[in-house]
């Protein structure tokens, strides 16, 4: 390694010192006097796709060094002169909105942040099936949340987690039982069951939310324990639950099984567990 | 050497002592038959150990047994003599049978209340009666694994397991057929013409 590789790669390691103390301390960030002029914000992008950014500093600003760091996709290595340009690769498995921000180091425990720029890394492939981490939920109580996680299959045989892209829209048939927000995290609102649809292009998949009253064990959201929510649980029987949010594993063991449906029974709000 | 012993000791005598209260631990075991082909094996899966505050409300049981020699026929819910345990307030337990290639998942669920079971039900029963159909001779093991087994409020219950087994032997002792029986009349007749023939001259 000759003398300017070393003093290089200590202005980089300094740079990300500075970047994560910066972070995690929340130390002096100064008035934002360093912006990003290129790409501008909604630039689309396509996953693996190297790009050029542009950092423009206000006149008479003297930094250390000049950084870039895009939001899973990495920092750029730090440039301690202008042209302040940089070139980061996008991942080839990021898909949706990216933040890029820049960071000028006036010293090693200070710096400046420019606005976040949004791009947006989309592939151009047709998707050709969608494919949800869970094909149901059942919430315990209202205000349990639980993440979604979409997948797509494409035409050149690829798969991507296509969650946060832009062009996926989850809605809710009832937001008063249940809403999903843009990142595709479900929230348990009010009682009751109904469906999620998650659309991306042409290809859309439903998902069955089911939130009980507060009568733990009322899996149907009825108002009743008895024979339906124990057919709920015996539909499921010696299979992995879902999560800690999942109601039918009513023990939280981690499986659905015979234990669970003998609490259930002890639960029922009718002897014999008898549906009304 | 001593001092070592007596550390060892010490040691187990407090964690002994230091350990959780031990939970019930009930007997699980599948009864033995020796039968003979075009019959039927019936075993029986037992249980004991209860009592103690500790009732059966719900089992969820693999029984093995060796496709090449048995066949699973039947099974039937509840002890012969007791009635089904898991019923004892006769609103009909729930009760699931599942055969497999060299398998069986036994399911029983009870709705009777927590409070019944730990009062009425006896502590050692018989949980059901197995029917296999002998295949082929030889000797099949019965192993059991256990998926769930669960106390009156649906507590895991710690068990040991005892593994029956079924003999298959062959159906009687095979009948001569009738060129046999000729050979075996001819042979007799030549030895009793020999004795004849010894005692005359």
């Amino acid at each position: 390694m000759n003398n300017s590789s070393k003093v290089s790669s200590r202005i980089f390691r300094a740079a990300q010192v500075s970047v994560i103390l910066m972070l995690t301390s929340g130390l002096s960030l100064g008035q934002q006097t360093i912006t990003i002029t290129s790409p501008t914000n909604g630039t689309r992008v396509t996953p693996g796709q190297t790009i050029t950014i542009q950092v423009s500093t206000a006149s008479g600003a003297s930094f250390i060094a000049v950084q870039v760091v895009g939001e899973d996709i990495g920092f750029a290595p730090p440039l301690t002169a202008p042209p302040y340009s940089f070139t980061l690769t996008v991942p080839s498995n990021v898909v949706g909105p990216r933040n890029l921000t820049a960071l000028g180091i006036t010293s090693p425990e200070n710096g400046v942040f420019s606005p976040s720029v949004v791009i947006d890394s989309e592939t151009d492939a047709i998707a050709t099936a969608l494919h949800l981490n869970i094909s149901r939920i059942f919430f315990q109580r209202s205000g349990q949340q639980m993440p979604l996680n979409v997948t797509a299959t494409f035409t050149d045989g690829t798969s991507l987690d296509i969650t946060k892209s832009s062009l996926i829209s989850y809605s809710s048939a009832d937001s008063s039982i249940a809403t999903v927000d843009p990142n595709g995290r479900v929230t348990a609102v009010g009682p009751g069951v109904t469906m999620l649809n998650v659309n991306y292009g042409t290809l859309s998949v439903q998902l069955k939310v089911s939130v009980p009253n507060s009568i733990r064990g009322d899996l149907n959201g009825d108002g009743r324990v008895d024979k339906d929510d124990l057919n709920i649980i015996l539909a499921a029987l010696n299979t992995l639950s879902t999560g800690p949010h999942d109601a039918r594993d009513l023990n939280g063991d981690g499986i659905i099984n015979a234990l669970d449906a003998r609490i259930l029974v002890t639960l029922c709000t009718s002897m014999g567990c008898a549906t009304h | 050497m001593r001092k070592i012993i007596l550390f060892v000791a010490i040691l187990a005598v407090a964690m002994a002592g230091a350990g959780p209260a031990k939970a019930n631990t009930v007997g699980l075991s599948v009864s033995s038959a020796t039968v003979t082909l075009g019959t039927t094996a019936t075993v029986t899966l037992d249980i004991t150990g209860l009592g103690n505050g500790t009732a059966l409300g719900t089992f969820d049981l693999n029984v093995g047994f060796d496709p090449g020699i048995l066949g699973f026929s039947s099974a039937i819910y509840g002890d012969p003599h007791l009635g089904d345990q898991l019923d004892l307030e006769a609103l009909g337990a729930l009760t699931n049978t599942t055969p497999g290639v060299g398998t069986v998942e036994l399911f029983e669920l009870s709705f009777d209340s927590a409070a019944v079971l730990a009062s009425s039900q006896a502590t050692s029963f018989t949980l059901l009666t197995l029917d296999f159909n002998p295949l082929g001779l030889g000797q099949s093991a019965l192993p059991i694994s256990i998926n769930a087994l669960g106390d009156q409020n649906g507590n895991s219950v710690n068990a040991t397991t005892l593994d029956g087994r079924v003999t298959v032997n062959p159906s009687t002792v095979a009948a001569p057929e009738p060129g046999t029986v000729l050979l075996l009349g001819s042979g007799l007749l030549a030895l009793v013409g020999a004795a004849r023939k010894r005692i005359f001259h």
